[in-house]
């Protein structure tokens, strides 16, 4: 099954008795997909749809879905994993601060290590290398990213605290508090 | 729900310029982003002056932003216009934060990417 599918399913809210395909525990939603950049869209649907759930601001929910895509486009471009491999995502929101985790089997790939260059010390189109921006878009929404192996599994954990009306993609000094529950919520 | 990605073009003279302007709508993420890059590259490596506008664009990635950067190069190559034009507050936050403000062309509207007077002539 693929995501579009389980777009069509996902209730106006959540509805805890009848979780449908992706599950929802508490205010945390997971769903698990595969590996491919078809499913980039679908996934940003259903982001769209769990911040409605938990009113969250469409500047959080916008940092969300460029994560989610960055995040995705890098695991299937560069992680190489199985071909029958299931990406899992895990999003948890807490008051004002939302906590995104990532986690799939395969090979050790740590997407959140790589330098990126500063993007305001290009002055010229020539200049910037066209890679990086990414990662810099990642950095510029999450406050926290961390990385570690679980087994034979990749974890990326990021989060992000918020106060509405006001812009969440900036280069901010990295500050954190931890969302999501114990074990990222990637059991 | 952000709708998936609708790109279209079509020619406009202003300005005693000829310019073709690329419409993008919804979400240009990395799944569609080549789609974008080669519908752009194919009109600056012909020769053209360039409009995108995105004021009906509600998403766009890094892959995006390639796509952007490379019309860019080439149309400076080719000596032509690329202008990118009519981006909404979450669109322009990421290109704020990306730097890209600072060297791509950015007007606020078509219009203002159309009225403009350094724009390369008919024929030239």
């Amino acid at each position: 099954m693929t995501l579009d599918v389980l777009v069509d399913t996902l209730p106006a809210a959540p509805d805890r008795a009848n979780p449908v395909s992706p599950t929802v525990a508490g205010d945390q939603f997971s769903v698990q997909f595969p590996a491919r950049l078809g499913e980039i869209g679908p996934l940003i649907s259903m982001i769209e749809t769990v911040g409605r759930w938990h009113d969250a601001p469409g500047a959080v929910v916008y940092g969300l879905s460029v994560v989610v895509d960055e995040l995705v486009a890098n695991v299937v471009r560069h992680a190489r994993p199985d071909s029958a491999a299931l990406l899992r995502v895990s999003v948890a929101f807490s008051g004002e601060s939302v906590g995104l985790a990532f986690d799939w089997p395969g090979e050790s790939f740590d997407p959140v290590s790589f330098e990126t260059p500063d993007p305001h010390a290009r002055s010229d189109l020539d200049d910037p290398p066209v890679g990086g921006l990414g990662l810099c878009l990642v950095q510029a929404f999450a406050q926290e990213m961390r990385y570690r192996r679980d087994g034979d599994r990749n974890v990326v954990v990021f989060e992000r605290r918020y106060e509405r009306d006001r812009s969440v993609m900036a280069l901010p000094p990295r500050a954190a508090k931890s969302v999501l529950s114990p074990g990222d919520g990637v059991q | 729900m952000t709708e998936a990605l609708r790109l279209s073009t079509r020619r406009i003279e202003a300005d005693a310029a000829e310019f073709h302007v690329v419409e993008l709508a919804g979400r240009l993420d990395s799944a569609n982003a080549h789609q974008v890059e080669k519908a752009i590259l194919r009109l600056t490596e012909a020769g053209s002056n360039v409009v995108v506008n995105c004021a009906d664009l509600l998403f766009v990635a890094s892959s995006g932003m390639r796509a952007f950067i490379l019309g860019a190069r080439s149309a400076k190559t080719q000596r032509r216009v690329f202008r990118v034009a009519g981006l909404i507050p979450h669109v322009s936050d990421v290109f704020r934060v990306t730097g890209l403000y600072r060297i791509l062309d950015i007007r606020p509207t078509l219009e203002d990417a159309l009225d403009q007077p350094d724009a390369v002539a008919l024929g030239s």
